[in-house]
């Protein structure tokens, strides 16, 4: 799935609730398996989907998850852009 | 094989599940692929890298969570946040005001919860002092999400020409032009690809 594709089809298929009388709860969502950490990295590619991402999706993404970690008080998130670095070599810490 | 990638290093504490359900909505709303990586920081030999998995579990309570902002919030300085909300036309002001108007409840640590008519809840994170140090952004909290509550939001985006991250969707094309005027593109400030709505059924 892509960041923004997925966000069209978020706000289009889940935000706008269905004509007559039943409101989806906005529920749904997927499940993703996340270590049991308060602290984690979070490395994600960019370019493996046919809709380019690039440096501001990732800053738009990151400036809206830690001000929802702020205003809920629950922390923050910082970005790093990195370039030519291969993700997977976080595997091992190579 | 050359690949770039960004990194969110998060750094969390309170209740595990409520932060991970934060997490989790960010990674919902990114579409994360299947790529990426997660990696504790617990600097042990015993932190890894593991791929991002997808788990059955549930948990989360249903609420879904986005930010609101200005368009100058996407050229952002370093740090990701943007000027303090001290002006009349500010995204702090203008949920203030249109919260004010709906009658929605009083502050309570810092969130304003609206109920609307048809069964529909939201609450927004509204700044109490609008010259603190807070970036103008305002975290919108949907639980129920009705076609009141889309036409509120859908008003603010077309009023304030606010942007809705991390979907960077906003309602008025002449502000993106507008802004597109005053900070010509290069390839180190690329613009991000806006989707322009024209009604509330497209939210």
């Amino acid at each position: 799935m892509l960041f923004l594709a997925a966000a069209e089809e978020t706000i289009r298929n889940r935000l706008t609730p269905p004509a007559g009388d039943e409101y989806p709860a906005a529920t749904d969502l997927p499940k993703y398996d996340l270590p049991p950490q308060h602290a984690l990295e979070l490395q994600v590619p960019i370019g493996s989907s046919p809709r380019p991402l690039f440096q501001n999706a990732a800053t738009c993404l990151q400036m809206s998850l830690s001000r929802m970690l702020r205003d809920l008080d629950l922390g923050s998130a910082a970005l790093h852009i990195a370039t030519g670095r291969p993700a997977r070599d976080c595997l091992t810490g190579q | 094989m050359t690949e770039t990638s960004f990194t969110l290093a998060l750094d969390m504490h309170g209740e595990l599940d409520r932060c991970q359900q934060v997490v989790r909505q960010a990674l919902w709303w990114q579409g994360a692929s299947v790529e990426s990586y997660t990696q504790d920081l617990n600097f042990s030999e015993s932190s890894k890298a593991c791929l991002l998995k997808e788990t059955k579990s549930q948990g989360d309570d249903g609420r879904v969570l986005v930010v609101f902002g200005k368009l100058a919030a996407c050229f952002s300085a370093i740090g990701g946040l943007v000027a303090a909300a001290t002006d009349q036309d500010s995204c702090n002001m203008l949920f203030s005001l249109a919260l004010d108007d709906a009658g929605a409840s009083e502050s309570e640590d810092g969130w304003r919860t609206l109920t609307t008519a048809d069964g529909g809840e939201l609450s927004v994170h509204v700044a109490e002092d609008p010259k603190s140090w807070r970036g103008d952004l305002n975290t919108v909290s949907l639980k129920r999400v009705t076609p009141e509550v889309v036409r509120f939001l859908y008003r603010l985006l077309v009023q304030g020409g606010l942007v809705l991250f991390p979907a960077l969707i906003t309602a008025t094309v002449d502000a993106v032009d507008k802004l597109r005027q005053q900070r010509p593109e290069d390839e180190h400030n690329p613009y991000p690809p806006f989707d322009v709505i024209s009604s509330e059924d497209e939210l």
